[in-house]
């Protein structure tokens, strides 16, 4: 039988070569790169305990076939509404273990079920949720907007908060951090902190990751801090390995890696602990950055290709996008340019069609930081000063700082 | 280690304790946790195709995505638009085939977005519309798929592109067909037909034929299937359509099940499985699995490796979201449990088979769930509600004979 992988490359060089000509088709190498090869050299030897952290049981059919039992014997034994209640809150696990499939299923069938608003608005965010996950901003948008009407209708704030939040969300993800932030501060003004107050740590924890963006790291750990405190109180595992994850960010920005390294391991272990796989997938991808910050660059290379592996699996676009942007400045680090390069150009186009301001400018400082690399200074001028243009957008005085120092460098 | 199996597990465990406190509930809890897979053991495998077939190892997606992402990246700066967005298309299907369905729905969905944002290049927007219909008949999303159908039918219509046209009414006719309405899908079959009549589109004149085998296998007419068959075949290896041409040995393989030719039936099942095996057709695959395990089962009572066959074609068709198919497995698996007198087990998995197939809208599918589950109930002298089953299927067998000899 033929190998799966030369099937695939015979075909899609049969396409190549059908666009490009056989001549263009053959200046392109796709054979593997050097540093996964030297990657893969180190993966015999790397230390147990990464090797450990790195062995997760990602994708099992058998649970498919549970969550299919379970369903069936609750619909016969609950009342349709308390059935509905039931399956909202396992779509929320399925979310939660990045089966996004099976989530979205679970909740169009709430969706066509209910009669009842508040229920059916609960579906409608938990689709919203699902578009959001895969980067499919305007369908996010449009469930949210109609599950907030039907909250709206029936006076619900909580609702209308979750709706606020996630719209926030959105907003974030696109790198729209001033309306984010304004939809963040609206879904506050609608609960009340002491009552709801997992609603309350959810939005302290995504204004600390607008302060981080904003480079303003102490007033993020003050909201990270309190939101780990009553993640811990209701032990809520998930959304604590979450923060613990937001909290090594803001010591990777601040360039602390043992502080992030420490903070990662430990959100590692509980998203191991709980197969909490989308959060696993962040905290992988996190520490790889850790590493290439202390130039532990194969290790990092090994964070990388399991977040990388994760990503694809739980269709994580942006993620995927920001993973291929680390694995460039792996490369770059080890003096593969073409590859780092191709690796930049991978990210920027997938964070250009996501739409993601943000990732496009850190990307686009990456490649100016190549470029400066290998003396191609039209394409670093271009590259720092677009994103140079985004920095001031959102205000984020260090960034902008350091991207002004590096045109002034040129300059002089 | 813990496997992310038990969190969820947990997880269902502590959720449905929320919901559910009778002794009942302990019952079913220990039932998730039993072991239900058969052991095939050495002996059960002795064929070689069998051993290969069930011990098949799923291709890991993020090969392909890497590959295609550098490919993408490359092409963009080195190809002129049209071309670089026929190239996006053609990836979209070559990694619907490979069974990477979110990854070949991204790369289509954002062809439209920029098509749609430039307001050019009509005939291949009208393409991707419907390779995006296709995506979600895949995974039986059918108002999503009928949805982005009649987008691209509308603008086929506007450039009064025959082909065009007839690809849409074969989709829409394949729609229909996986809902159990095959009136409507014959008629949508017919009019693609009609559109192709003076067109020379060797490919879409042999899809067509191919549908229109389906339904005559449904409704019982062989002959008229087995000459759909043969002239599809023929035309699918003049074009060396190795995807296509598998996907019709299976359907020829479910026509023999049909007429109670179980060995020729296995025969053309290996014929699509060795194909797509070597090709990594997955999706192929499953339902290449599921015939062969129907015949082991119901025929040639070998549990084992029926179960062995519906495990695997969980595996793929979990992988690639099909839950058509996953229904279609809980149903052979009730068949397999009923043959070892667990007949608890056995109603369990009817009654997904049954819920999954009503929640898809798939009515052949449920009948004939609901068939098997009445025989199972009035087995066990449980006639009054086996009764409840029986009618359903009862009803719709007999829409689709009336609607088959009207036809005639």
């Amino acid at each position: 039988m033929q190998n799966s992988k030369y099937t695939f490359e015979t075909e899609l060089e049969e396409l190549l070569k059908k666009y490009l000509g056989v001549d263009c088709f053959n200046k392109i190498n796709l054979s593997s790169y050097p540093a996964k090869e030297a990657a893969d050299g180190i993966s015999a030897k790397i230390n147990a305990f990464y090797e450990d952290q790195l062995k997760i049981n990602m994708s099992d059919c058998s649970e498919r076939m549970k969550i299919d039992r379970t369903i069936t014997y609750s619909q016969k034994k609950l009342e349709p509404e308390k059935f509905q209640n039931f399956l909202l809150e396992l779509g929320k696990i399925c979310l939660s273990g990045g089966k996004l499939d099976i989530a979205a299923e679970i909740f169009k069938k709430v969706k066509t079920s209910s009669n009842k608003s508040g229920i059916k608005a609960e579906s409608l965010l938990g689709l919203a949720d699902v578009y959001n996950r895969r980067a499919n901003w305007s369908k996010s948008l449009s469930n949210i907007a109609e599950a907030e009407s039907l909250y709206k209708k029936t006076k619900d704030n909580l609702g209308v908060a979750k709706c606020e939040n996630l719209i926030g969300i959105t907003f974030s993800e696109m790198g729209d951090v001033e309306t984010a932030k304004e939809h963040f501060h609206n879904s506050l003004t609608l609960i009340d902190p002491e009552k709801d107050m997992e609603m309350a740590a959810h939005l302290e924890t995504n204004l600390g990751i607008l302060d981080n963006v904003q480079g303003n790291s102490v007033e993020s750990l003050i909201h990270f801090n309190k939101a780990l405190g009553i993640y811990n109180k209701l032990q809520n595992r998930k959304n604590a390995a979450d923060v613990t994850h937001n909290i090594g960010m803001v010591y990777l920005d601040s360039e602390e890696y043992e502080l992030a390294v420490a903070a990662f391991d430990d959100g590692i272990n509980t998203a191991k602990e709980g197969g909490f796989i989308p959060i696993l997938c962040l905290l992988y991808h996190a520490k790889s950055r850790a590493l290439v910050g202390m130039n532990a660059l194969y290790y990092a290379a090994e964070f990388a290709d399991k977040a990388l592996e994760i990503s694809h699996a739980i269709d994580d676009k942006l993620a995927l996008a920001d993973i291929y942007k680390v694995k460039g400045i792996i490369e770059r680090q080890l003096k593969n340019f073409k590859v780092a390069e191709e690796y930049l150009l991978n990210s920027l186009r997938i964070n250009n069609i996501l739409g993601n301001e943000m990732n496009i400018a850190e990307t686009s400082l990456e490649l100016a930081i190549l470029y400066e690399h290998i003396n191609n200074s039209n394409s670093r001028k271009f590259y720092l000063k677009s994103s140079l243009d985004y920095y001031k957008e959102i205000n984020a005085s260090t960034k902008i700082k350091k991207i002004e120092e590096l045109l002034n460098f040129e300059a002089a | 280690m813990k496997t992310n199996n038990m969190h969820i597990v947990n997880d269902l465990k502590n959720l449905i304790n929320n919901y559910i406190s009778d002794d009942q509930v302990k019952e079913f809890f220990k039932s998730l946790d039993d072991d239900i897979t058969l052991n095939t053991g050495k002996d059960s495998l002795t064929s070689e195709p069998d051993k290969s077939q069930v011990e098949y190892q799923l291709p890991k997606g993020i090969k392909y995505r890497l590959l295609v992402d550098r490919t993408l990246t490359h092409c963009e700066k080195l190809l002129p638009d049209d071309k670089y967005f026929q190239l996006l298309l053609d990836l979209s299907q070559l990694m619907l085939f490979a069974g990477e369905i979110s990854f070949s729905l991204e790369l289509a969905e954002n062809l439209l977005i920029k098509l749609n944002q430039m307001n050019k290049y009509e005939a291949i927007t009208a393409e991707t519309n419907l390779m995006i219909s296709k995506i979600y008949w895949a995974q039986a999303y059918w108002d999503d798929s009928l949805q982005y159908v009649s987008d691209a039918m509308n603008i086929f219509r506007s450039l009064e592109s025959k082909t065009g046209i007839a690809k849409c009414e074969n989709m829409l006719g394949t729609v229909y067909g996986e809902k159990g309405e095959f009136e409507k899908a014959q008629k949508h079959f017919v009019n693609a037909l009609i559109y192709l009549k003076e067109e020379d589109d060797v490919l879409s004149h042999a899809m067509v034929l191919t549908n229109l085998g389906i339904i005559n296998t449904i409704q019982g007419d062989f002959e008229k299937a087995v000459w759909n068959y043969k002239n599809s075949v023929e035309r699918y290896l003049t074009l060396k359509d190795t995807r296509r041409l598998s996907r019709t040995y299976h359907n020829i393989g479910m026509l023999y099940t049909r007429m109670g030719k179980y060995d020729s039936a296995l025969d053309e099942f290996n014929k699509c499985i060795t194909l797509s095996l070597e090709n990594d057709y997955l999706s192929n695959c499953a339902v290449a699995y599921i015939g062969k395990a129907f015949i082991y089962t119901s025929r040639l009572k070998n549990s084992a490796l029926a179960d062995a066959y519906t495990n695997k074609a969980m595996e793929i068709a979990y992988k690639i979201n099909d839950t058509l198919s996953i229904a279609d497995i809980y149903k052979i698996k009730g068949m397999i449990h009923n043959d070892l007198e667990n007949f608890s087990l056995s109603e369990e998995f009817f009654e997904d088979s049954i819920r999954l197939n009503k929640d898809i809208e798939s009515k052949l599918n449920e009948a004939e769930s609901s068939a098997e589950m009445g025989k199972l109930l009035h087995s066990s002298q449980r006639d009054e509600e086996a009764e409840k089953y029986t009618s359903v299927a009862d009803a719709f067998f007999n829409d689709l004979k009336n609607a088959g000899n009207s036809t005639d």
